[in-house]
């Protein structure tokens, strides 16, 4: 798990860099507005749609966005007991059929994916930080049940 | 086939036959009363239901396919199951609030210029 972990964040690293100097061709030829994050994160869920239940990927990109607003954002820590818990929702839809390598498999592509979507978020924080952490303290104050962070 | 292409051909034709006995027994004396009501009330008869048989709804209520001897019907549409990540590939960008654009794809929502918002994405898909 920790070696699938950090190779997951260099992955992330190297996403996160491409989309920041990538970012303001992104919408080109598109109405949609330009988003660093949704194009990564489009691109990263497709690594995941036949591992993880739909309900599956919302915990996928809360754990992310998580992570990236508490290292992004001053007033926001993790909480690790919540965050470590949230993981274990975040098991193969399929997890009772799969064999020992499949198992391995799938925990580093979610571990990349995971690491990708971060480094998405982290994109999206360093483009704008003020309005970032603005929304991140909005989510904090909502106080939702599912939320991660203390 | 070949019931299918006399079909209008036969619904002509006993049409036709209405209306010359209908037409025929009005041109003769009036020696065979009886028999001239008889072929009016077979007439009518004739011509009602040639024109039942040609209208458009009888024949769709009743259309069956044809097929020949040597040519078995297409197979019925299987009821497909959705496939397992059916929410994934046809759900539709949907805007929840004016210029919020929701993701179902990717679970996450956005503002109208572009960044992530947590707390709609949260309201829709329960973070």
């Amino acid at each position: 798990m920790t070696k699938s972990f950090f190779a997951g964040l260099i992955v992330a690293g190297s996403f996160a860099a491409t989309a920041l100097f990538s970012g303001p061709s992104l919408a080109a030829g598109s109405s949609e507005p330009s988003s660093l994050s949704r194009y990564v994160l489009s691109h990263a869920s497709d690594f995941l749609k036949q591992s993880l239940a739909p309900e599956q990927m919302s915990s996928l990109n809360l754990a992310a966005y998580s992570a990236a607003a508490a290292s992004a954002c001053g007033e926001i820590d993790l909480d690790e007991g919540k965050f470590t818990k949230h993981f274990e929702k975040l098991a193969h839809r399929n997890e009772a059929k799969l064999s020992p390598e499949q198992k391995v498999q799938f925990e580093r592509q979610l571990m990349l994916v995971y690491g990708v979507s971060i480094g998405a978020f982290l994109a999206e924080a360093g483009q704008n930080p003020d309005e970032f952490c603005k929304d991140a303290k909005e989510f904090k104050d909502a106080n939702q049940a599912t939320m991660l962070w203390k | 086939m070949l019931t299918e292409l006399l079909r209008p051909v036969g619904t002509t034709v006993c049409a036709l036959a209405g209306l010359v006995t209908l037409a025929v027994p009005l041109s003769q004396p009036a020696a065979a009363k009886d028999g001239r009501n008889a072929a009016l009330i077979a007439g009518a008869a004739l011509g009602a239901a040639a024109l039942a048989a040609a209208s458009r709804s009888h024949q769709s209520e009743y259309y069956q396919p044809y097929y020949g001897p040597g040519y078995a019907p297409p197979p019925p549409q299987p009821a497909y199951a959705p496939p397992p990540n059916y929410g994934y590939q046809y759900s539709a960008v949907f805007h929840p609030y004016p210029g919020v654009t929701c993701y179902p794809a990717q679970r996450s929502c956005y503002k109208a210029n572009g960044n992530y918002s947590p707390t709609i994405s949260g309201r829709i898909y329960g973070y």
